[in-house]
């Protein structure tokens, strides 16, 4: 037998495992690991507080139905649980027609710092965001992957379904792309 | 030279990651791209350095009692179920190994069958950690995998009734690295047998069988109580205790009010899912949210006899009557931020949630999912699930 706290240090894959035989705790070990790496992933892509709980609940309701019921094991749960986040995000924005999520300027966490470096600072993550905002698709997700949830290479290779070489190019282009954004200082368009 | 640039700026980026070297440093290492990788580098430091905000804690444990609302309903898996499930992927896949507990069923299942029925009679005093322990689990999977829907929910409430006495031995042999565990199962049992008294046919309980679910309810709740009393008890495990008790009420209340007739309010109270909180301070979710009002629960305190010798656990007094515990106040202004270890259950409560539920199909995609409470909708939109 196992107990609560063993139970929280067992890796993905021990959990898993455990979820497949109906241990219901092991998928609230999962959400508790997950929810708020997600739900910042999804923040910064929608810039909304109320619309990334809505989806970062969304995306392990989807975790649920998909884990519950039998399937082929993970070979990386983390990676796979970003790539149904991004779906989510892909879809939310599809159905609202958005294209430019606008970030708030409200949204961004002060912490106890001066007053001059936070505003420095929101004002660095609002450009950085507008500017992500308006690249193609799969350059967001490239950087919001590897740059704001720290994903390494290879994972985020495999949400994007594709090969580290092809990440690779993928991440230097949306990192010039980005750049070019940035020095131009027209982020309004 | 633009193949080989993502080449070392990906280098260079694992480079930084892992720590140790400077951009400066890194810098000198390739001075011809140095111009162009020189505001790359910087500008990945920038985005890392944003701060994002966290969820708000409160929204975490509700979307947790939600989705556990909605796990608990197909939760727990029949032992053939488990079983099936074991063969698929365990068997097949050659990870034999990593299922002891299964394995040891299974050892046990095959000794049973060997032995006849003493081993099964000898695991009936089995407490939670003892080798025996899985066959008394294993025997219950059965009778419950075996029984008639009407006889469900009774042998959910008597395996409910097990794991209190199991409780009560772990705790009197101080073995509390398992109590958690098997307050969780008499939580789950709990809630299972009378989410299936009120699901089965309400003419085929007697008067006489009601009685006697509210009574061992209510007794459940009073046996756990008293080991509130035990100084010696760690607070962590109190903790789980006054979870199971909370669980017990809810339960009870929600038998005694199908036995009053139908429940007008649906949208009755959700738990929030924290289950840090002692279940006294436990605020629904339409609480947290300022929408509710807080529910007084009756509580029918029977007369019993602790069932396990705890020496230090005073007996209960025998009083026949009807009390009313302290009221749980709705401030929502109070609502305990939850340190969001939505782990440990909280107890499932019939809430008017609909729920479409989203079925995953063969290329990948799934249906829409809808799950929304009166306080809260979650966006539920068609949405594609990666085949990892």
């Amino acid at each position: 037998m196992i107990n609560m706290e063993q139970l929280k240090d067992l890796p993905d894959n021990e959990l898993l495992e455990r979820l497949r035989l109906g241990d219901t705790a092991a998928f609230g070990c999962l959400y508790d690991r997950y929810f708020d790496p997600l739900y910042k992933y999804i923040f910064f892509r929608v810039s909304s507080k109320a619309e990334a709980e809505d989806l970062t609940e969304e995306v392990f309701l989807k975790t649920w139905e998909a884990l519950h019921v039998p399937r082929a094991p993970m070979i990386n749960f983390r990676a796979w649980l970003y790539r149904v986040a991004h779906n989510i995000v892909v879809d939310h924005y599809r159905a609202s027609k958005k294209t430019d999520p606008l970030h708030q300027s409200s949204s961004f966490r002060e912490t106890g710092e001066s007053m001059e470096k936070i505003v420095e600072k929101k004002q660095t993550a609002e450009e950085i965001a507008r500017a992500v905002a308006q690249l193609e698709p799969r350059f967001q997700q490239v950087i919001t992957c590897r740059f704001i949830s720290g994903l390494s290479h290879a994972e985020t290779a495999e949400i994007m379904g594709l090969n580290i070489n092809n990440l690779r190019v993928l991440q230097y282009r949306a990192l010039r792309k980005l750049n070019s954004l940035l020095n131009k200082g027209d982020l309004s368009k | 030279m633009s193949e080989k640039i993502d080449l070392i700026l990906a280098e260079a980026l694992i480079a930084l990651e892992n720590g140790g070297i400077e951009v400066d440093q890194l810098l000198e290492r390739y001075p011809e791209q140095s111009a162009e990788l020189s505001p790359l580098l910087a500008l990945t430091a920038a985005m890392r350095s944003v701060e994002l905000p966290s969820p708000d804690p409160r929204f975490k444990a509700a979307a947790w009692a939600r989705m556990y609302n909605r796990i608990s309903v197909e939760q727990p898996l029949s032992f053939w179920e488990r079983l099936r499930r074991f063969w698929q992927y365990s068997i097949l896949q050659f990870t034999f190994t990593r299922q002891p507990a299964i394995v040891l069923i299974l050892i046990a299942i095959f000794l049973i069958s060997m032995l006849g029925g003493g081993t099964v009679y000898a695991s009936g005093g089995a407490i939670p950690g003892d080798f025996l322990y899985p066959v008394k689990v294993a025997v219950e999977d059965v009778r419950l995998a075996i029984a008639t829907k009407q006889l469900e929910g009774g042998l959910y409430l008597k395996f409910a009734e097990r794991r209190v006495g199991e409780v009560l031995a772990l705790i009197d042999l101080g073995r509390y690295e398992e109590v958690e565990s098997t307050t969780l199962k008499f939580e789950q049992q709990l809630a299972l047998g009378v989410e299936s008294i009120l699901q089965a046919d309400q003419d085929e309980i007697s008067p006489k069988d009601a009685a006697a679910y509210d009574e061992s309810i209510s007794e459940h709740i009073v046996v756990l109580g008293s080991i509130l009393d035990l100084d010696r008890v760690p607070e962590t495990i109190k903790k789980s205790i006054r979870g199971a008790m909370s669980a017990a009420s809810a339960s009870l209340e929600k038998l005694r009010r199908s036995e009053d007739g139908p429940d007008d309010n649906l949208e009755g109270p959700v738990p929030l899912g924290d289950p840090t909180q002692t279940p006294t301070q436990r605020p629904t979710l339409a609480q947290a949210e300022g929408t509710s009002s807080p529910t007084a629960l009756p509580t029918l305190i029977p007369t019993i006899e602790p069932k396990s010798a705890i020496t230090e656990a005073p007996a209960p007094t025998a009083t026949p009557t009807k009390t009313v515990p302290p009221t749980r106040t709705a401030t929502p202004t109070e609502a305990p931020a939850p340190t969001a270890t939505p782990t440990i259950t909280v107890p499932p409560t019939r809430t008017a949630t609909p729920v479409d539920t989203a079925t995953p199909t063969d290329d990948g995609k799934t249906l829409p999912t809808q799950a929304s409470t009166a306080a809260h909708t979650a966006v539920a939109k068609p949405t594609s699930t990666p085949k990892p």
